[in-house]
């Protein structure tokens, strides 16, 4: 077919001027970068300033995490030392698969903070013992930002944590729900929303249920889940899964299906399923539809065991 | 000749003119693959001979070969997947270049292939291992290279890969 190639000259006559990385454009080097697996990205960036100043660009962030979503999740935890690891699924069953962060909290003295809540690439952390600050931090690339707060530890009794992201807005928000001590109950005084990108908190609507504080929520369908504690439902002692709209900002009780189980006594555990259910090792769960999905709290028997 | 062997359906051709000034001619309906060109022949710039003067020869000619063997008449996929496969084995230097090529004339898909064969040479390389494949010259201070190395000491361990490609 090079008889459409009207003539050829194949002879380089000196050796290209352009070498590598430096011709290419901006959007390029993020394009090669976001296609990178985490770790592999941690050390592209160590190769020159440049590359490391790439791995702050909000559009790479972005870029990146749309591909590792979608090719190879990546799992972040915690352990004592108060250092965050984190391990590619992609990586799993080779040698040496868990890495640790390097984190701003690493010189922090251990158990200062806690992890309250991942969702999107970003986890957001409490220094509980301190002051009750709240970040909302990327692990890779370090940049994070402190969220406002003003409630001092004294006056606080108890407080259930959310962080979220929604995937039509494309907003990140953090739910705070503080409940102040009666003297005989937990009362629930002040829900709050804050919306990464703004600058303060936001009241919402009165929460009319005491979410058990035990438990992280989990997030389907654009909602966010979480048990409550066990309390009077309907005439008996019972617990209940509560919904909260991202968007709407409102909460909303999911339609109870009864439980085998004790909800007083057991442990239960609010977990979404992606459409298939192993048949689960305990002795009960409770399944309940939300939308077009599962979502199950597990049951888990008392300590002293239980039956199968 | 091409034009001689061709169905009766009337064929137009382009001309593109590498930036070291040889002249290549090919298809429309291949050439059209790049948006860049399909702008310019749609904006009547088609008749006389299409510069591109961010592109030498030897890169043009593997793009041109890459849009032929792409155009979808002639070519079975797997035919194209083996074409594809030999295609990033090319040297990192040539991947580069088609890679700026094809961002430059807007072809897509060859810009995803050579964007994924550039990080596939990346992966799981520590900093030393790339800045030997790609030419760079680290730019930080060894004050900084040195705490970088006790904050993340698993980055510059393991495979430490010599090789060119």
């Amino acid at each position: 077919m090079d008889t459409e190639t009207n003539k050829q000259k194949c002879q380089s006559d000196e050796p290209p001027t352009r070498y590598g990385f430096d011709s290419l454009p901006h959007e390029i080097v993020l394009d090669i970068a976001s296609r990178l697996p985490i770790t592999s990205l941690v050390q592209f960036k160590f190769v020159r300033k440049s590359f490391y100043n790439l791995s702050h660009d909000p559009e790479l962030v972005n870029l990146h995490l749309s591909r590792a979503l979608k090719n190879d999740p990546c799992i972040i935890f915690q352990l004592d030392d108060n250092q965050l690891y984190f391990l590619e699924l992609s990586d799993l069953g080779m040698e040496k698969v868990v890495r640790k962060i390097s984190t701003l909290f690493s010189n922090f003295e251990p158990n200062l903070y806690e992890v309250i809540g991942s969702c999107h690439g970003l986890l957001c952390t409490c220094e509980c013992l301190i002051s009750d600050a709240l970040y909302v931090y990327n692990p890779f690339t370090g940049d994070y930002k402190q969220l406002p707060c003003y409630i001092t530890l004294y006056e606080k009794k108890e407080s259930v944590l959310g962080f979220r992201f929604h995937p039509i807005t494309k907003e990140y928000k953090v739910i705070k729900i503080i409940y102040y001590h009666d003297s005989r109950l937990f009362n629930v005084s002040k829900g709050e929303v804050f919306t990464l990108g703004g600058n303060s908190w936001r009241t919402i609507e009165k929460v009319d249920y005491l979410v058990d504080s035990d438990y992280q929520g989990i997030m389907l369908n654009r909602k966010m889940y979480w048990l409550t504690r066990f309390g009077e439902y309907y005439g008996s002692g019972d617990r209940l899964i509560v919904s909260f709209d991202l968007a709407d900002e409102v909460f909303a009780e999911v339609p109870k299906v009864d439980f085998n189980a004790d909800p007083r006594t057991d442990t239960f555990h609010l977990e979404v399923l992606g459409g298939s259910l192993d048949k689960p090792r305990i002795h009960e769960y409770h399944l309940a539809v939300l939308g077009d999905c599962f979502a199950v709290a597990i049951a888990l028997p008392p300590q002293k065991g239980g039956r199968i | 000749m091409a034009e001689a062997s061709s169905s009766i359906t009337e064929k137009f051709f382009l001309t593109l003119k590498s930036s070291d000034g040889d002249e290549f001619v090919l298809e429309e309906s291949i050439a059209i693959q790049s948006i860049t060109i399909k702008n310019m022949v749609e904006d009547g710039c088609s008749s006389s001979v299409i510069p591109l003067s961010k592109v030498d020869t030897e890169t043009l000619i593997k793009v041109i070969e890459y849009m032929k063997m792409h155009s979808s008449t002639s070519s079975n996929e797997e035919e194209i997947e083996n074409f594809d496969k030999k295609f990033v084995s090319n040297s990192i230097n040539t991947i580069l270049n088609i890679l700026e090529a094809a961002n430059f004339l807007d072809i897509n898909n060859l810009l995803e292939l050579c964007a994924e064969a550039v990080a596939n040479r990346i992966k799981n390389k520590t900093p030393e291992a790339v800045r030997k494949i790609f030419n760079i010259t680290s730019d930080f201070t060894p004050e900084e290279e040195a705490e970088i190395r006790n904050e993340t000491p698993w980055a510059f361990e393991g495979n430490l890969d010599h090789s060119l490609d």
